[in-house]
């Protein structure tokens, strides 16, 4: 049984667009997607642009947590040091984890994914350009501002996993807290924009031939990575927000003496904070899926075993987040499922393992640097795996806990799966971007540097910590046996900096971006080394293998010469094909948004509303966020344009410019948000029906509940606005749509979802509930919360839909505006009637 | 319009293992501390015998399914092949669950 069948129409082919091409077709391109001069490249969305961005941003981050690294080290190279007081250690490493993990290693990722991808798949860019381009202005914005506050000795000192009561108002009264939650909760947000651009992206513009079973292993693990970053971010979204509640407005979600729990936070933050380890690592692992092949000569080993891999990794890393926890007494036998499903999602990881292992051996390695990094990772990844199953043990586990062996362990596991792939990755595709590739010779200094630097510092680690030195302390006694073995982690840390350094100067020397690049020096097979543009490829080939230059030795001649789909603008416009998520045949061709500087303004405003209410400068913050919805308006306004005659795109193909319903972008990118929200209202409940099982006695009985009638019209009221929504949905199906009417029902029925949640809201405060009283009235204010965040988005989008249909730029057929009001209204109510079920029932239901 | 909806749809079907494997999991470790705080240890024991014996047979039909379109051409038996191993990766992984639950005591430990 082969994996690899990737026959197609072998023998004389006819390509969609022989003739010699028209030379103004060129100029027109050129034009149309010239990227502004100047410091206005600000205003920039095209993939390439956006992605060096995000990557430069996020290799800056690395620097900088590096510099706290070092420091970290020099602190603790002997015993008593008092290099650092003990507040600027807990806030220096509490921001090294922080920054890593969130403002480096998702972020780089994401990055990687933003420029490689459109090259790889075909496509001419992504499909939502300027959603990519202010999710990286927010989090360029977000990160800067977030990092500058250790200058001002008001940075976190938490940890990075902000553990509760340390980071309850009681035992952490400053604003360091509030930087963590609502910054970080921010730069989420940014990272769950760029996952949607990114699954949309893989599922629907690829090239047209592309099918799921030749698409390039890395487009496979960023669809894994950005399915899970929309089931898993939402968790700790949710954490960060009852946490910013409780500290701002004493909702006691986490004092146990008022009914809350601490372990709720550890639930919630480790829901999210497990996958995030494969969330960093599955990407980097699919770069070096693609780096082996072409470093051996040979076709990857086992193609479809290691997307089963990759999707069963991604599965069930979703249900090992209490080895995290298996120190804070919870049932053995519950203990028992998280370490036996920690030991089985070892098996898909070993599988991607020796696959690479296999391609390796059918080919001949070349030892380039970029080999020489993947032979690194396989070393250290190896190793930080195995004290991995060491860790998930139980007993093990209570005697290395919080200890520096752990410390040693996710070093191992975060630098090794990591950082070493993206090495990989920067050396072997910067001849794609780059006028010259990088110096060999200074690679192999930076690698052996790097790895020897990083085994010196983090190898002892283990010893450190089994016998006996906790993480995170600022100081340590001498004659513990610690003293030797930590000056030695120190000098390796330094090693270890002198060999990023080395790769700096590599890199400063010999990185120019051009549009003459060194090209494909490494004979790979993939897409992303055919002649590339600010435009993508010249035309848009047909696939027919998983490695397509190395089974058609004539495709970049013809792609570039114009001869395959689309060698021009077929609407005057940026565009890009859309295909069918499977097997990607073309449906339609999506016209793509130009640079422009709203989308800019409401991130830098979003940024605002965020950083300025941590300080508490409420009604500037309030500014900030209503220009951020302006600016957002602004630049949706522009979207959706109208549609056009149908063209021609070669090869007898003729496709519509316009779409909606579930054929269109626009459609997906809505219910992926949709699942977005519903994993966050999922946490919530978890979140509702945990703390009954830590503090039942706490909930109220019968008595103390509203009476039913309040909370029945609230449900009328949410059942007349799905009927008002069913009835402008029918009317906006008609030829003419009657304006009016149209407009009446979606005003109206959005007054009465945002009634029927104000009437429930009275219902509790009526019944003498309030927020502050105990865990169980927060968490019912909480539904509020949550139900009025989606109700406000339906209420902009519903003032937004009556503004087009207004201009005359909401029609029957030009309908994507309200199809996405209709999909969120809808889910909208459906989750409001949940929470009132859940509020005013399950309390019915338990009660005496 | 048509013709991507059952393709879409196979491409969901390869979740299907993954999926039993995920609820099997978040049934039995929520019935854990609700099963405690009711009824007692040994009926979380049946719970957990009963819910893996029917996930392991949802996979089973599943396989079946799946195994038929094994001999269909290019992606879908691409398709197939993925939703197989994953099906068998995922029994495996829940018995492995399973098995180290019945291994252990339940509602024992170190909670008060
Ligand atoms: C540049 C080289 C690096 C050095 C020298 C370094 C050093 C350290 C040290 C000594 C600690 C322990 C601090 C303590 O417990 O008191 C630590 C913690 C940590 N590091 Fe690194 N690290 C490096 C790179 C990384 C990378 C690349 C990542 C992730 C992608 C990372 C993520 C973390 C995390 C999450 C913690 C835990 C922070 C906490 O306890 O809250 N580190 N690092
Ligand atoms: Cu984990």
């Amino acid at each position: 049984m082969s994996a690899i069948r990737m026959t197609g129409s072998a023998g004389e082919k006819a390509l969609p667009n022989p003739g010699p091409s028209p030379a103004d077709e060129l100029r027109s391109l050129e034009t149309i997607w010239a990227s502004p001069k100047g410091w206005r490249i600000v205003s920039d969305v095209n993939n390439t642009t956006i992605g060096h961005f995000y990557l430069a941003t996020a290799f800056l981050f690395f620097l900088l947590a590096g510099v706290l690294g070092l420091l970290i080290r020099l602190q603790l190279a002997a015993p008593g040091n008092e290099f650092l007081s003990q507040e600027t250690y807990n806030q220096i490493f509490t921001m090294h984890g922080t920054v890593m993990m969130f403002l480096f290693a998702v972020p780089a990722v994401e990055a990687v994914g933003i420029l490689l991808l459109p090259a790889m798949l075909g496509a001419r860019d992504l499909p939502f350009p300027r959603l990519g381009a202010f999710a990286l202005w927010a989090y360029v914005v977000g990160g800067l501002v977030f990092f500058c506050t250790l200058f001002f000795g008001v940075a976190p000192s938490g940890g990075w996993f902000m553990y509760p009561p340390l980071t309850g108002m009681r035992f952490s009264p400053g604003v360091g807290a509030d930087w963590w939650l609502l910054g970080i909760g921010f730069i989420e947000i940014s990272a769950i924009a760029g996952a949607i651009e990114i699954i949309v992206g893989v599922l629907r513009t690829r090239a047209p031939g592309m099918t799921l079973a030749r698409m390039p292993i890395l487009a496979w693990t960023m669809l894994v990575f950005a399915g899970m970053i929309v089931f898993a971010f939402p968790a700790v979204i949710l954490a960060t927000i009852l946490l910013e509640l409780e500290r701002a407005f004493d909702w006691p979600f986490f004092i146990a003496e008022r009914g809350g729990d601490a372990l709720l936070w550890q639930h919630l933050f480790w829901f999210f904070g497990h996958p995030d380890v494969y969330i960093i690592f599955l990407p980097a692992a699919g770069m070096v899926s693609m780096i082996v092949p072409t470093m051996a000569g040979t076709p990857l080993v086992g193609y479809r075993l290691i997307v089963v891999a990759l999707i069963a990794v991604g599965s069930f890393s979703f249900g090992l987040w209490v080895h995290h926890m298996f120190t804070t007494g919870i049932p053995a036998r519950s203990l028992g499922f998280f370490s036996a499903a920690s030991m089985a999602v070892a098996i898909p990881s070993g599988i991607q393992v020796f696959a690479w292992i296999a391609t390796i051996a059918s080919g001949r390695l070349r030892l380039t640097v970029p080999s020489l990094f993947v032979i690194g990772f396989l070393l250290i990844f190896t190793l930080g795996g195995l004290t991995g199953v060491m860790v998930a043990m139980v007993p093990f586990d209570r005697q290395a806990h919080d200890s520096y062996f752990v410390v040693a362990h996710l070093h191992y596991v975060l630098f090794g799966g990591m950082v070493f792939p993206l090495f990989a990755a920067i050396y072997y595709w910067t001849p794609a971007f780059s006028r010259r590739a990088l110096s060999e010779r200074l690679g192999r200094w930076a690698f052996g540097l790097i790895f020897a630097g990083f085994n010196i510092a983090f190898l002892p680690m283990h010893i450190t910590g089994l016998i006996g030195m906790p993480r995170r302390v600022y100081t340590y006694p001498a004659g513990m046996g610690w003293d030797g073995l930590n000056l030695v982690s120190t000098i390796g840390a330094f090693m270890l900096a002198a060999g990023v350094f080395a790769f700096l100067v590599d890199f400063i020397r010999h990185m120019r971006l051009s549009s003459k690049t060194a090209g494909n020096i490494w004979q790979a097979g993939t897409l992303e080394w055919l002649p590339n543009h600010p435009y993508g490829t010249r035309s848009i080939p047909r696939i027919s293998s998983r490695d397509p230059l190395w089974t058609e030795p004539d495709l970049a001649r013809d792609v570039e010469a114009g001869r395959y789909y689309l060698p021009r603008s077929a609407t005057g416009a940026r565009e890009t094909i859309v295909t069918s998520p499977v097997d990607a045949e073309p449906q339609y061709l999506m016209r793509l948004s130009a640079p422009g500087w709203a989308h800019v303004a409401a991130a830098v405003f979003t940024a605002g509303f965020f950083l300025l209410l941590t300080v508490k400068l409420v009604t500037l913050a309030a500014m900030s966020g209503v220009l951020a919805v302006v600016s957002i308006i602004v630049w949706m306004w522009d979207s959706d344009p109208a549609p056009t005659e149908p063209v021609d795109i070669g090869g007898g193909i003729t496709l519509p410019t316009y779409a909606s319903g579930p054929v269109s972008l626009g459609w997906w990118a809505m219910v992926i948000l949709m699942l977005v929200a519903a994993a966050l209202y999922v946490s919530y409940a978890f979140g509702y029906l945990y703390l009954w099982t830590v503090s039942a006695q706490t909930w109220p009985d019968g008595a103390a509940l509203p009476g039913l009638s309040r909370p029945l019209g609230a449900a009328g009221m949410l059942f007349a606005s799905a009927a008002m929504l069913f009835g402008a949905h029918s009317l906006s199906q008609r030829d003419h749509v009657p304006g009016t009417a149209f407009m009446m029902l979606i005003g109206f029925g959005t007054l009465a979802l945002l009634g029927g949640l104000a009437l429930d809201l009275l219902a509790h405060w009526r019944a003498g509930l309030r927020p502050q009283a105990s865990g169980y009235a927060a968490m019912v204010y909480a539904n509020t919360v949550l139900q009025l965040q989606i109700a406000a988005a339906v209420t902009i989008m519903a003032a937004f839909a009556i503004a087009r249909s207004i201009a005359g730029r909401l029609t029957s057929e030009r309908r994507v505006v309200f199809d996405n009001l209709a999909l969120l209204w809808g889910y909208a109510i459906s989750q409001s009637l949940l929470g009132m079920a859940l509020t005013h029932g399950f309390p019915r239901l338990v009660g005496p | 319009m048509t013709s991507w909806r059952s393709p879409a749809g196979r491409g969901l079907s390869i979740l299907f293992g993954p999926t039993v494997w995920a609820l099997h999991f978040i049934v039995v470790y929520a019935a854990e501390s609700l099963l405690c705080r009711t009824a007692g240890g040994d009926s979380h024991g049946i719970l957990l015998a009963s819910a893996t014996v029917l996930a392991i047979v949802a996979l089973g039909c599943h396989l079946r399914v799946e195994g038929r379109r094994l001999g269909e051409e290019g992606t879908a038996r691409f398709l197939a092949g993925v939703a197989i191993a994953l099906d068998g990766l995922s029994g495996i992984a829940l018995l492995f669950v399973a098995g180290a639950g019945l291994a252990l005591p339940a509602c024992t430990g170190a909670m008060t």
